[in-house]
């Protein structure tokens, strides 16, 4: 069955962050510059086309948008200035919501009320516990820790696999692409391997500089993790792991705190253009690295029990970071790029067992 | 008659002529032919200072024949007769050999071509020799002019030449005037309302004084020739006589009928509607389905019937931007509707047509680009679970894939073509065709409104098919061309007749049957033929029909030609021998 | 170097002389071997003509005109194909293959057509060999 062309598609698109589709004549200049393009796997122009045409399956049974890091190359070649690499961001975005099960990515993308309701309920929230809590730093405190484990388990087992096993539905299972079994096994090492270096944005041309601050921030996020969820950072006096989490939080507030720079400048094409989340996530992945910090400033010269309202705000930024930016915002391309890696990682072997590539 | 000499030239082109024949060797080679006094090379002898070589030379040398190898003289002849009459000389004591359009350019072979071109300048200088100084003659013009069809590019022309003060018949074969664009509701690219247009300028014509309009009039076979042709009108049972000295066809076009591609479904899916139908909806102001509904979907798809070898190989040229145009009104009309536009290729050239595009292309419109030589897109009805009527198959090459377009109503830009009595005028006014059934101008770049038949001139979109500026222009610079031959008040005419050598006619008449022009008659007091120089247009079929070779076709006479195939036949070793 | 057949070829000026400058301004390549001549129309050609083309040397004649119907005066290349049946008829009982002679209608839009045509008519007359007439003529003279 031939797919239906859908203009509406477009027009849903533009919601997503989308400016402008029809100034792309498909010169094909983009897929020609791109460093990470390859048989089997072209973009972006591809993607731009199925887009125009309003191709659902096209376009949610590609890995192809995961696998752009927007060096924004290509649009700086465009002889339209039909801007390419914002066109794949806008179709990440729309990607995100189609994945989703439970339709809040989409809501959030699409509207900036919902978005800013679920903030102001989530504080009211921490206010409430807090209120019933008696406002005790000690029980609060443990709270907290108790409810960081907790909703990274939910935000994990009851969404983030479930879309993840939707996108392998997308991906592989419709698209029947029919994989060996040693691929899928292989394909674990590669997987993981990307998911903290992500290396192949080394081949962008936007240089190792762009990937070192992304990795520190990858790195120094899962540390931050690491450190205050397993380790209890906060409640712990074991000076080894106290220094360890100052200097994973200080790099992850100073990096971000450069992204926010960047975004500001608008001096390269990557941060030209900044929808509402991205800047989302810049700000509260640096309000986490900063109230963080702060916090075990407080609890190390022992002034948390007079400025109780300041870890209160950490809390505030953590459950609106777990329950909201994660599952549902642009944390998730952390996730899905990894994937979509492991999925195209699939696609090729079973092209290149039947001999297409 | 006097001893020749002659001048030949031979011309480079700059590299058009020069890479392919060996210019230099072939102009040293003719200078040792008897009679020939010079012979030279030269980069353009077209340009200026190549005329004036020539013009020096025949000064200086007393040249009386003059050869020049270069381009076709069809391009060219007249350039050199007139530089021939600027030196004195009788422009038809002139030949030119053809080394360019059939030579250089056709052949690979460089000695090959060399020797080709060497045989045929020696073809040119042997006819040369027996050349003759011929007289110009004029005849005073008619000023009446006779315009047939009535559409905008006739209309323009009368108008342009009624108010000059100038008598015209305008013959229209329909009731009414206007033609096609009287059926346009808007124009691309500027949105402009044709009948604002059309309509005062219709008014203007029924009314004016110099004006004479035959309305559901045809015309019969024209006699004569430029500045004197007359013919017979048939209107009803009425036959009457006009007089006039310059012609006009402004006769237009038909538009495509799609019934004959399958893929479509032109006449079984009742939706699918041509662009002339569409035409009449929007002149309506009604565009709906066959059923009464506004559409929700609506498809254009352009090149029906152009672009492809089973149907027209040529462009329509209009239907790409009325198709843009289309999808502007019906994005006015139906602010909601899907509009899909599939193309082969997006013609949009001329002022203000990219912008267009580029215009449309950011109403939501979705373009998809099909393959019109094997691929064309196919049009079926959708079954009842889609809430559309049809769906269109096309496989999209931007993306290659194939894709389903729904769609409400589909609009069809058929292609236009000639009219199927084109042949018919062509015929009554002596005019040519071209493959596609087109006439055919004079010079496709430097003469495109005159014919070649002195007197007749082409306009409009019976030449190809063309937007209303490209008519308008090419009808105004028609009623140019003949207001100033009328201003001059006289023509020169063919001087290249046929003449009867009264010792020789032995009065069999076998020439008056054969002249398709009844420019001979019978002398019965001397028993011998004569000519009707006026009338004679030199086609020489008499002069060869003549068993006593009384008639002689000049410019084209038996020693000439005669003459010309020994030179082109001989080498020019042979020709020193003897 | 294979045997170059002459020929000379008379095209009439307003239909199948435009046509052979379309195959040049279209920079279609033919064989050398086919030498024109321009002639008002294809009604002008006398049998002469054609005669002392291959008295002088020539191993084949192509004449073209406008197509039946197309002709500028009307109706010059009926009268030359009449003509030209006869002539055929003519050189056979002179002993030449009636192939020498040929007869095609091109039309000013048909440079294709005409460099087809030129090929083909030359690899025709190559095939039939030289045409004797000339050296035969010089003998009896």
């Amino acid at each position: 069955m031939n797919q239906l062309v859908n203009p509406e598609l477009k027009q849903e698109l533009l919601k997503y962050g989308l400016k402008e589709w029809n100034d792309c004549f498909h010169c094909g200049n983009c897929t020609a510059i791109c460093s990470l393009t390859e048989q089997g796997f072209l973009f972006p122009r591809k993607g731009i086309r199925a887009l125009q045409l309003g191709l659902k399956q096209s376009l949610a049974g590609s890995t192809d948008p995961w696998l752009c890091y927007y060096c924004g190359e290509c649009t700086e070649t465009c002889p339209r200035d039909a801007n390419p690499a914002e066109l794949m961001m806008s179709i990440r975005r729309y990607l995100t919501k189609v994945y989703d099960w439970t339709g809040l990515a989409g809501l959030f993308y699409r509207s900036k009320l919902a978005l800013f309701i679920g903030f102001i309920l989530v504080l009211i929230a921490v206010i409430a516990v807090g209120y019933v809590k008696h406002f005790e730093t000690e029980a609060l405190m443990k709270f907290g820790h108790l409810f960081e484990q907790l909703v990274i388990l939910a935000v994990f087992g009851l969404i983030l696999l479930p879309n993840i096993f939707h996108m392998f539905w997308l991906t592989i299972v419709k698209q029947k692409v029919k994989a060996p079994i040693s691929a899928y096994i292989t394909g674990i090492w590669h997987l993981i391997w990307n998911v903290f270096t992500q290396n192949r944005s080394l081949k962008c041309e936007t240089g190792s500089f762009r990937w070192f601050e992304h990795f520190l921030i990858v790195i120094g996020y899962i540390s931050l993790l690491f450190v205050t969820v397993f380790l209890n950072w906060f409640s712990t006096t074991n000076t080894i792991i106290i220094w360890l989490g100052y200097i994973v939080g200080g790099i992850v507030f100073v990096f971000t705190f450069h992204f926010i720079i960047g975004r500001l400048n608008k001096k390269r094409e990557v941060t030209k253009y900044s929808h509402p989340s991205d800047w989302l996530f810049v700000i509260w992945l640096f309000l986490l690295g900063f109230t963080a910090f702060i916090v075990r400033v407080l609890i190390d010269t022992n002034l948390i029990d007079n400025n109780l309202w300041l870890y209160i705000i950490h809390l505030i930024v953590i459950a609106q970071w777990g329950i909201l930016l994660v599952p549902f915002g642009k944390w998730t391309h952390f996730l899905y790029r990894s994937f979509a890696i492991y999925f195209a990682y699939l696609k090729k072997s079973a092209l290149k067992r039947q001999g297409a590539i | 008659m006097e001893e020749p000499r002659i001048g030949v030239y031979v011309c480079w082109c700059g590299t058009n002529i020069a890479k392919m024949v060996d210019v230099e060797h072939v102009s040293k080679e003719l200078e040792k032919l008897p009679d020939v006094i010079i012979s030279r090379d030269y980069k353009y002898m077209c340009s200026d200072p190549g005329q004036d070589l020539i013009i020096k030379d025949i000064k200086e040398n007393n040249l009386n024949r003059i050869v020049v190898s270069a381009c076709s003289p069809r391009i060219h002849e007249l350039t050199f007769h007139k530089a021939m009459e600027k030196a004195g000389l009788n422009p038809y004591l002139f030949e030119m050999a053809n080394i360019r359009e059939q030579d250089s350019w056709v052949h690979t072979d460089r000695k090959e071509a060399t020797e080709k071109a060497k045989s045929l300048i020696l073809g040119a200088i042997n006819k040369v020799r027996w050349h003759e100084a011929l007289e110009k003659r004029s005849v005073d013009i008619n000023p009446d002019t006779l315009i047939i069809g009535g559409g905008i590019a006739g209309l323009t022309a009368a108008l342009e030449i009624a108010d000059a003060g100038k008598k015209v018949y305008l013959v229209e074969k329909t009731d009414k005037l206007g033609g096609h664009a009287a059926n346009i509701d808007l124009t691309f690219p500027f949105m402009n309302s044709v009948q604002q247009m059309l309509n005062p300028k219709i008014e203007k014509v029924i009314n004016h004084p110099n004006i004479e309009l035959f309305l559901e009039t045809r015309i019969d076979e024209a006699f004569g020739y430029v500045g004197n042709f007359e013919t017979t009108i048939k209107k009803e049972n009425e036959e009457i006589q006009l007089k006039f000295g310059n012609i006009i066809v402004a006769t237009g076009l038909k538009t495509f009928d799609p019934g004959g591609i399958e893929n479509y479904g032109y006449g079984k899916l009742p939706d699918v509607v041509t662009s002339s139908e569409f035409e009449r909806m929007l002149k309506e102001g009604k565009i709906q389905t066959n059923a009464g509904n506004d559409p929700r979907h609506v498809a254009i798809i352009h090149c029906v019937g152009s672009r492809n070898s089973d149907f027209h190989e040529y462009c329509s040229r209009t239907c790409c931007m009325t198709a843009l145009k289309y999808a502007n009104q019906l994005r006015s009309a139906l602010p909601e509707a899907n509009i899909y536009e599939a193309y082969a290729d997006m013609m949009a050239f001329g002022k203000g047509c990219e912008e267009l595009y580029l215009a449309t292309s950011r109403k939501n419109v979705t373009f998809l680009m099909f393959d019109q030589k094997d691929n064309l897109p196919k049009i079926r009805k959708a079954d009842s679970k889609h809430n559309f009527e049809m769906l269109i198959e096309i496989n999209d090459k931007l993306s290659g894939v194939t894709v389903d377009v729904p769609a409400d109503l589909v609009i069809l830009m058929v292609a236009q073509e000639a009219h199927e009595n084109a042949k018919e005028v062509a015929h009554a006014v002596g005019v040519s065709m071209c493959g596609n059934a087109f006439y055919i101008e004079k010079h496709p770049k430097l003469d495109p409104v005159a014919t070649t038949t002195d007197g007749v001139y082409v306009v409009g979109s019976c030449q190809a098919p063309k937007d209303i500026p490209d008519s308008v222009s090419q009808a105004r610079a028609a009623a140019a061309r003949i207001l100033a031959s009328i201003s001059f008040g006289s023509v020169e005419v063919e001087v290249t007749t046929a003449v009867v050598n009264e010792n020789l006619c032995c009065g069999c008449q076998t020439c008056i049957n054969v002249c398709p022009y009844t420019a001979i008659s019978y002398d019965e007091e001397k028993q011998v033929s004569v000519v009707n120089e006026i009338l004679c247009k030199g086609c020489g079929t008499c002069g060869s029909t003549c068993p006593t070779g009384a008639i002689r076709s000049r410019h084209f006479t038996d020693q000439q030609i005669l003459s010309q195939i020994e030179g082109l036949l001989s080498t020019v070793l042979e020709l020193e021998e003897a | 170097m294979s045997y170059q057949p002459k020929i000379v070829s008379f095209l009439c000026n307003w239909c199948s002389y435009t046509g052979a400058d379309l195959a040049g301004t279209s920079r279609m390549k033919y064989a050398p071997n086919v030498r024109i001549i321009r002639v008002m129309c294809s009604g002008r050609i006398e049998p002469t003509f054609v005669l002392k083309a291959f008295r002088e040397g020539a191993d084949g004649v192509l004449i073209c005109g406008c197509h039946p119907g197309d002709c500028h005066y009307h109706e010059g290349n009926y009268k030359c194909l009449r003509r030209y049946y006869l002539l055929q008829k003519y050189i056979q009982q002179m002993g030449l293959k009636k192939e020498r002679l040929r007869l095609e209608w091109i039309s000013a839009s048909e440079g294709k057509q005409f460099a087809e045509l030129a090929d083909e008519y030359t690899e025709s007359i190559k095939e039939l060999g030289p045409c004797k007439v000339k050296e035969v003529m010089e003998v009896l003279t």
